[in-house]
């Protein structure tokens, strides 16, 4: 039982307060570019690029409770469909982008069927060599794929005209604001409950009347398509995609920004990519001690903040508590 | 509501009032600095290339100590980017948005290079020299602002079958590469060179970064039967697969490329057998112990005395001392423009310290057409151009 | 070639399996997979280094500090950084694992990021030829070793009376405390137990592979499709399935194509799970396995 929960956070006294922050730092994002050099831009975009991937971490990871490695495929799979669709068949970038989630969401349902019959460690070890084998396809097949060393991204265009890093960063804003805002609609509504009771308790869930197996392949579904949606976005900003991105050094960060953000939490999310992808940069001076500050980080964060800096902050401004973050045991 | 929307429209504004970028007559010039920035793999698994980097960064050094060029002494920006290309892509976009550099001397890893060609195309006017990465397809097709002072892939897979077939009666031909970049960025052309003159090789695998054991690999070689092998290996895997040839009996040459330190090789294998048949492309002008080199080792042991000497730590430095050159020859009033137009007009360039001198012209970028192939016998490395065939 | 390619694969297998009973021991004793496994390999590699030729010791000396040092390490990793997380759900477990590994990597990086060390062999000698086969002595030793190490784990825990209450404490560690056995001393001992299995590995390994930071990260792939292949959690599994990888990479590679050898590991991990999940000897178990 949640016994810190002070009488008076229904939604009345949360709510207001909630957007009229969310709006302000709506209002601060959108003013930046021309406050920020190039550099700092593409930080920013990298920044926004990696809350979505947190976001669609989150979803099988934090909500559904799944211990799934899969997440640096979807993203890879994001950036390549984005990617080869625009240079094989012309596609535009919002039709490569919308190209891509839609892969991504089919990736997620094939990989949440093994999820139906494996769990825990198993389902780690077998995501992790679905990931491991996509790479490799992406270097054998290189007829179609470009191999190795990856290939250069076509000049992206918006309605017409060449982005530049600005209007990159306005369409990532847009994206990014629309995959969360979507995510956020789906776990408040029952979908997204299901996924936690089939998280917390799936024998339970079952006698409710929940469809446990369609809810976990409507999760893996959703987390593809968010993070598939990310690698589009990645795949852009970065004008190139090779298969070394995508392998397991990628599914590591995801799951130290997840963890570090916070499991099952959105703004947890949302914390875990900004902080996470500002430490590098921070950290540029220090070579080589890029793996030892995270790593340290990481434990001391599952030391002192199992929540993640998400939850440690949620506990103490409520205003910030989302209803379905719950600590949970899980099955994982 | 209305506070909301004010609050709103408040941070809107104020944010509108926007930073000012300083104008200055040239970036990254002042009347006595110039700010080079420069990238390579400082850490990560690939930190072997951060050698040439410090090589190329002894160079610069060395000019300051020598009162600078015309009047202005070199302010060094160097970043990490531990041969990741999108660390690479952050390093170089925040050398020329954050730092102002004049100029770029970077780039260890091809697959790191190829990925800001982008960034260097948005900024034309930046000139940009590779430090060590040789993939041909870096500087063809040629790039204005991009200059490639290393041999190609293309020259030393040339250099690597013009050698091995002037081992006589050599008709053989096998290959071990890497599939990633690197290796396919020579398999390429190698074969290519190999279909113009009429051979084909009798046996080619393949060898993952990362392998413990090159077993499967080896036996195919061996049944093969090759009179030479040419290896497209990193040192890890080449140290494996010269013990291993060693072991299962594969007596042929091996011949490899660029991307090892013949010094090296030989401490790592750590056996005299197997590393006497091993001939590694060398891009410099004579061996480190020679003494008309020993110039550019103390120059080295001057600014890194705690880094390993070897081939490889010399070879950013060509591309370091053009460009000094271009500098020199653009004289005090000093532009980026400038410095371009003298590195297109650099003829036969030789300082001494690589195998053959560099050209550039406006077309071709890639500056260095030539190399020689370096063994270790029995006790001391020597240089030479044809199979030693008195042996 | 048949034949060179299965007895070098059972040397290469030999190995693994090593890796992979170091590694299973510890997932039978306190349920954690421990993905920092694959650095108490490189670490007891990287200890044999510093203690030769950093302090001057011989081989032998060196193994025995290597095996030591890893044994408390192993130990103070639990009692430090485990057992504060034990109620933590195992995901929170699992990612520690991942942050020991990433560090342990990042620190050995800082000081040895620049090179690759080679080490001396445990054997000189030149090629051995028996038949069609070539073997240097080096892989007799470490096929000789890997089987002593098994064989001797098999006796101890099959035969001797700390060996069965060791058993008896994995499998129900609420039991094994109600009959007066401390538990947590018993984790803190299978850690170093594990910690100094894997340094054995490192020990025997490293004279062929060099000594360089990102050595264990490899291991670590292989030991788990060792283990899966043989049954994710049975200890002879984890032998049968470490030698069944190790032959079959050479087979693979030998008759079907050499790019596919890098990712024979993950195409077995697939095989099985979708096949027969429960491995070549392991039991099939619902949840977390």
């Amino acid at each position: 039982m949640d016994k810190s929960l002070p009488a008076s956070t229904g939604p009345a006294s949360r709510g207001p307060r909630v957007r009229y922050i969310l709006v302000i730092i709506l209002a601060a994002l959108l003013a930046l570019p021309p406050m920020v050099n190039d550099y700092q831009l593409f930080v920013a975009n990298t920044m926004l690029v990696y809350c979505l991937v947190a976001v669609g971490l989150n979803m099988v990871l934090g909500y559904l409770g799944q211990l799934a490695f899969a997440s640096a495929a979807f993203f890879g799979i994001g950036a390549y469909v984005a990617g080869l669709s625009m240079v094989h068949l012309g596609l535009g970038s919002l039709p490569a982008i919308l190209a891509a989630a839609v892969c991504g969401g089919l990736a997620g349902a094939l990989v949440g069927l093994p999820a139906l019959r494996v769990r825990g460690y198993y389902l780690a070890i077998i995501t992790l060599a679905f990931g491991e084998l996509m790479r490799w396809l992406y270097v054998h097949a290189d007829g179609v794929t470009f191999g190795s060393g990856g290939f250069n991204m076509p000049g992206i265009a918006l309605f017409g005209s060449e982005l530049s890093g600005t209007g990159k960063y306005y369409l990532f804003l847009a994206v990014v604001v629309i995959g969360v805002g979507a995510s956020a609609l789906l776990l408040h509504s029952r979908y997204g409950r299901a996924f936690v009771a089939v998280r917390n308790n799936e024998a339970a869930a079952d006698s409710l009347g929940i469809a446990v197996n369609r809810t976990k392949i409507i999760a893996f579904a959703w987390s593809g398509l968010i993070t598939a949606l990310a690698g589009a976005l990645y795949a852009i900003l970065n004008g190139r995609v090779s298969p070394d991105t995508f392998g397991i050094s990628q599914m590591l960060m995801h799951f130290v920004i997840v963890m570090i953000g916070g499991l099952g939490s959105l703004a947890g999310s949302v914390i875990g990519a900004v902080l996470l992808t500002g430490l590098p940069e921070l950290l540029r001076n220090f070579p080589g001690l890029e793996e030892i500050v995270f790593s340290l980080l990481l434990i001391v964060v599952l030391f002192f903040m199992p929540k993640g800096v998400g939850g440690f902050l949620s506990s103490r401004l409520p205003w910030m508590r989302e209803r379905l973050y719950r600590e949970g045991r899980g099955n994982a | 509501m209305r506070k909301l929307l004010s609050t709103a429209a408040l941070v809107l504004t104020a944010s509108l009032s926007v930073a000012v970028t300083p104008v200055s007559a040239e970036t990254g010039v002042t009347a006595d600095t110039i700010r080079i920035g420069m990238f390579g793999p400082l850490t990560g698994p690939t930190a072997v290339g951060s050698l040439p980097l410090f090589g190329a960064a002894a160079v610069y050094k060395d000019v300051n100590a020598h009162g600078g060029i015309n009047g202005r002494k070199i302010e060094l920006f160097i970043e990490d980017d531990a041969c990741d290309p999108n660390k690479t892509i952050s390093a170089t976009k925040k050398l020329i948005a954050q730092d102002q550099v004049f100029m770029v001397h970077g780039g260890w890893c091809s697959g790191t290079v190829m990925a800001i060609k982008p960034e260097l195309a948005r900024n034309p006017q930046l000139p940009y020299m590779v430090l060590g990465a040789a993939s041909a397809a870096i500087s063809t097709p040629v790039m204005p602002n991009l200059f490639h002072p290393i041999a190609t892939t293309n020259t030393v897979t040339r250099t690597m079958l013009d050698f091995a077939l002037s081992k006589p009666d050599t008709k053989r031909v096998a290959i071990i590469s890497h599939s990633d970049e690197w290796g396919k960025s020579h398999i390429n052309p190698l074969l290519e060179y190999m279909k113009t003159k009429g051979i084909e090789p009798v046996e080619s695998v393949w060898l993952e970064r990362g392998s413990t054991s090159a077993t499967s690999q080896l036996l195919k070689l061996r049944n093969a039967k090759p009179d030479v092998v040419l290896a497209i290996l990193y040192p890890p895997e080449l140290t494996l697969y010269l013990r291993g040839a060693d072991k299962y009996g594969i007596k042929a040459p091996t011949v490899t490329t660029q991307g090892v330190s013949i010094e090296d090789m030989v401490h790592r294998v750590g056996n005299p057998a197997a590393t006497k048949d091993l001939f590694v492309f060398y891009p410099l002008s004579s061996t480190l112990d020679a003494p008309e080199f020993s110039k550019w080792v103390d120059m080295y042991r001057k600014y890194y005395p705690n880094e390993p000497v070897e081939t490889l730590s010399f070879m950013g430095m060509t591309g370091a001392l053009a460009i000094v050159e271009a500098i020199k020859r653009a004289g005090p009033d000093l532009t980026r423009e400038k410095v371009i137009d003298e590195l297109n007009k650099l003829r036969d360039f030789d300082p001494g310290l690589q195998s053959g001198p560099l050209t550039f012209t406006p077309e071709v970028h890639a500056g260095i057409t030539s190399g020689k192939m370096i063994y270790w016998p029995k006790d001391h490395a020597e240089i030479v151009a044809t199979y030693p065939v008195d042996r | 070639m048949l034949a060179q390619l299965i007895v070098s694969g059972l040397v290469n297998g030999s190995v693994y399996a090593v890796v992979a009973l170091g590694m299973t021991v510890l997932y039978r004793s306190t349920t954690v997979v421990n993905f920092c496994h694959g650095e108490f390999f490189m670490l007891g590699a990287f200890a044999i280094l510093v203690s030769q030729q950093v302090l001057g010791w011989s081989y032998t000396a060196s193994i025995l500090f290597a095996l030591i040092l890893l044994m408390l390490f192993g130990s103070l990793v639990e009692r430090l950084l485990m057992r504060p997380l034990q109620n933590a759900p195992h995901i929170s477990l699992a990612m520690m694992t991942i942050a020991l590994s990433y560090l342990f990597k990042g620190i050995s990086r800082f000081f040895y990021g620049r090179e690759v060390v080679p080490l001396e062999p445990l054997v000189d000698g030149g090629p051995i030829e028996l038949g069609s086969v070539i073997l240097l002595p080096q892989d007799l030793l470490v096929a000789g070793s890997s089987l002593l190490i098994v064989l001797g784990f098999f006796y101890f825990f099959q035969k001797t009376q700390a060996g069965k209450v060791i058993q008896a404490a994995s499998q129900t560690p609420r039991g094994a405390a109600l009959v007066g056995i401390n538990v947590p001393r018993f984790q803190n001992f299978m850690w170093g137990a594990s910690a100094a299995l894997g340094a054995v590995a490192g020990i025997l390994i490293a004279p062929s592979t060099l000594v360089y930071p990102d050595m264990g990260a490899h291991m670590l792939i292989q030991a788990f499709a060792a283990m899966t292949l043989g049954g994710f959690g049975s200890l002879p599994g984890a032998v049968l399935g470490a030698l069944t990888l190790g032959v079959l990479e050479n087979l693979i590679g030998g008759y079907v194509s050499s790019s596919l050898v890098e990712i024979t590991a993950y195409l077995a991990i697939i095989v099985v799970l979708v096949v027969r999940p429960q491995g070549l000897l392991g039991e099939w178990r619902q949840g977390r396995g």
